[in-house]
């Protein structure tokens, strides 16, 4: 998986607030088609390191390239997705969807059709002239990220998700996802605190460290593809998250003595 | 943060400052008439003669007086009702609804009838503003009974305590933060309505110092007792602030 | 149903009581009318059409005061809420004042603007403009956060953000705001017009006071609460249909 020139570089990426160090030079990459998640300790800055990946938060250092061009206050091959709801509750499912394209000045045939593609994609079908308020949370959430699919983003960051799912949703909306990425070839970059979330999902995982936030390993995720929840109690799944959790175990206990502090 | 709160408030004095110095600056260079408005420092002498004759400070004990009866009054009536709105369900629900549709109209239009009926005195001014604290009072103490958390009920009966123990050491406690923002929306509301009934009225403290400079053209004495009004209030709303913060964060 | 039942038995209760104690004449004799002379006044005041010349009066004072109030009010709210120094400066001396009496000010509107309509007019865009510009605040500051992330990160202009972003989020509590400042606006022309007027609602109350036409007093307070109510339902009804219409503004 891992040729030519890779969708997202990030070189030597710092955050500094005035009075701690959130982001402490960290890099990597991420190739077509590839799912790399970042997992840490809460507190560790992953989802200020989405951010800045994204443009919306300013950075101190540090570069970030998209198909080896350097881009700085983000990009629209960058789709972003939050953990918190973020579908807008004036608008319909279908009008949530056309709402990046809208904002580019597409023509509203343009983007209905393409919108309608994404309910066709997402399982979305016969929901989409409804408001938000008459959503499930899982629902919101497939809007949130045909929102974001609808731009055809080279790089789809993800923030979280399904962290405010129950696990059930989540395991399921997980799949969903893993579908979608096969369908269509999308590539993520996925933040999650899940270590299960993280080893059903991904090729690779980047372990980050406690405050301030580094890159402490990465471990490569080798289940097979396509991949369906089925994987979870297999032995390998068992051992690989494992694993991840001896890697992170060690910075889990300094984050939880930062927080006590 | 303690830096940049200094600078807003710097800021806030500086602007302050500013709009007395404009309003000083417009009235010396007679840009307006004198007969409409008045400069600060006119109104501080004004203030000072009558803080030595003793006129402002009885202005505001009148005030305070009416108001502290008034809320003495709203307490005593309106924690109780709050309680027992609490205690029967049923008519708290009935009596919740009709006290909030007359806590939310314009019941400050009903004084001419206080005046007819208690006259115009001190007497039609406490009554006032009785009336428009103990309703906040009251319905603040029932919403805070009714919505204490269930939970902390069921950590005192799991622990088989007596009813008046958890009323006591459970309900209360869980209810204080909504009883006491209820008491400080009823002196607030108290302050309002006797401040503007004495205006209307032209009876009772400050209030009618305001009154009385506009019928008699004294224009010090009107912007005084627009100040006065407006400073009692501010000071009120400020101590009832700082009391509220330091009562639940020690 | 039962509350309801309470409700109106409560009422009834009090009517009766009201009538018995007028009827009796013991207590309060003279100043506590019986309320079918009360509703008979109410009647004449009415029918004979006295009355809406002074209601026009009071709506005129109180709508072109409230379209000041909505206009300061709006306009510095959103500044305030988008700006935050402006607001941690503002806000504070803001809300204080938004807690006095503002009837205190009224001397002075009609020393400025003397005792006819346009006196009335400040009374209502200085009360009716708190409730706006707080509410204002509140909203354009309360705006989601990831709303504005969602748009930045498709690159919406500033000008594209605040249509789909601010504006709907807004619509409401700003609506909320304007139907309170409607209710103060009006309160607040009618305590200036029981000051000092010649005409409008406040004025009816305040000529039978002075004339110790008792009846006519309770029918005039009657009429104008009654008035009030409907001003209030109204806007109630209206902000309704305001909920529907920000689900439907975007389409």
């Amino acid at each position: 998986m891992k040729n030519g020139t890779p969708i997202l570089e990030v070189r030597n990426l710092s955050k500094e607030y005035s009075d701690f160090t959130a982001i402490d030079n960290v890099g990597f990459e991420v190739y077509r088609h590839e799912f790399v998640s970042i997992i840490g300790p809460s507190g560790c800055g992953k989802s200020t390191l989405l951010e800045l990946i994204a443009g919306l938060v300013p950075r101190s250092s540090g570069e970030v390239f998209i198909q080896g061009v350097a881009v700085n206050n983000g990009h629209s091959s960058i789709g972003i997705i939050f953990q918190q709801e973020s579908i807008f509750p004036w608008r319909t499912a279908l009008e949530n969807m056309e709402f990046g394209l809208q904002m580019q000045g597409v023509p509203q045939d343009e983007r209905r059709r393409k919108a309608l593609e994404m309910v066709e994609l997402m399982g979305l079908g016969g929901f989409e002239n409804r408001y938000p308020d008459q959503l499930s949370g899982g629902m919101k959430q497939r809007v949130a990220i045909a929102r974001a699919l609808v731009m055809e983003p080279e790089i789809l960051l993800m923030d979280e998700p399904f962290g405010a799912l129950d696990e059930q949703t989540r395991i399921i909306l997980g799949e969903e996802l893993l579908r979608i990425r096969q369908e269509i070839g999308q590539t993520i970059l996925f933040v999650t605190h899940n270590i299960n979330e993280a080893v059903q999902l991904s090729d690779r995982v980047v372990i980050m460290t406690a405050r301030p936030g580094k890159v402490k390993t990465v471990i490569d995720i080798d289940l097979e593809r396509p991949r369906t929840s089925a994987v979870i109690p297999t032995e390998k799944f068992g051992r690989l998250v494992g694993e991840v959790w001896m890697q992170l175990r060690e910075e889990a206990l300094k984050s939880f003595k930062q927080a006590a502090r | 943060m303690a830096i940049r709160r200094g600078r807003e408030a710097a800021a806030r004095w500086i602007f302050i400052a500013a709009l007395l110095a404009a309003l000083e600056g417009v009235v010396r260079l007679d840009w307006v008439n004198r007969i409409f408005v008045t400069a600060p420092s006119l109104i501080a002498a004004t203030a000072w003669e009558k803080i030595l004759s003793g006129e402002l400070p009885a202005l505001f004990a009148t005030t305070l007086f009416s108001v502290g009866a008034a809320f003495l009054l709203a307490t005593t009536v309106g924690l109780p009702v709050g309680y027992a709105l609490w205690r029967f369900p049923l008519f708290g629900r009935a009596y919740d609804e009709l006290l909030s549709a007359l806590f939310a109209s314009p019941w400050i239009l009903l004084y001419p009838i206080f005046l007819v009926v208690f006259g115009r005195g001190l007497g039609a001014i406490i009554a006032m503003g009785f009336l428009s604290g103990m309703i906040p009072i009251a319905l603040n103490t029932h919403h805070g009974l009714r919505d204490v958390n269930p939970i902390y009920l069921k950590v005192g009966t799991g622990m088989r305590l007596k009813e008046r123990q958890i009323i006591r050491h459970i309900l209360f406690p869980a209810a204080a933060p909504m009883i006491l923002s209820g008491l400080k929306l009823g002196v607030t509301y108290i302050l309002i309505s006797v401040i503007a009934v004495e205006f209307l009225v032209e009876i009772g403290g400050i209030g009618r110092l305001a009154s009385k400079g506009y019928f008699w053209f004294n224009t010090e004495e009107l912007y005084l007792g627009v100040a006065g009004a407006i400073v009692l209030s501010m000071i009120f709303i400020h101590l009832l602030g700082r009391a509220e913060s330091r009562l639940f964060t020690s | 149903m039962k509350p309801l039942l309470i409700q109106t038995v409560t009422v009834l209760v009090f009517a009766a009581v009201w009538e018995a104690v007028a009827e009796s004449g013991l207590l309060f004799a003279g100043i506590l009318p019986g309320i079918g002379e009360i509703l008979r006044a109410a009647w004449v005041l009415a029918s004979s059409g006295v009355i809406f010349p002074h209601l026009l009066v009071t709506v005129h004072e109180a709508s072109v005061g409230f379209v000041f109030a909505a206009l300061f009010g709006i306009a510095l709210g959103l500044l305030l809420g988008t700006q935050p120094f402006l607001r941690r400066v503002f806000e504070p001396p803001l809300l204080y004042f938004a807690a006095t009496p503002k009837i205190i000010l009224y001397p002075i509107f009609l020393m400025l603007l003397g005792a006819k309509l346009e006196s009335k007019m400040a009374m209502a865009a200085v009360s009716g403009f708190f409730p706006l510009v707080v509410n204002t605040t509140i909203a354009a500051a309360g705006v989601n956060r990831v709303f504005l992330k969602v748009a930045r990160s498709v690159g919406a202009s500033r000008l594209q953000t605040f249509a789909q972003i601010y504006l709907p989020s807004m619509l409401l509590p700003v609506a909320g705001g304007a139907r309170l400042g409607i209710g103060v606006s009006l309160v607040a022309a009618i305590l200036g017009e029981l000051k000092v007027s010649n005409a409008g609602l406040g004025f009816v109350i305040m000529e039978s006071f002075n004339h110790f036409r008792i009846p006519e007093m309770y029918a005039g307070i009657l009429l104008t609460f009654l008035f009030a109510a409907a001003v209030n339902v109204a806007m109630t009804l209206l902000l309704m249909r305001c909920r529907g219409f920000a689900h439907e503004s975007a389409r």
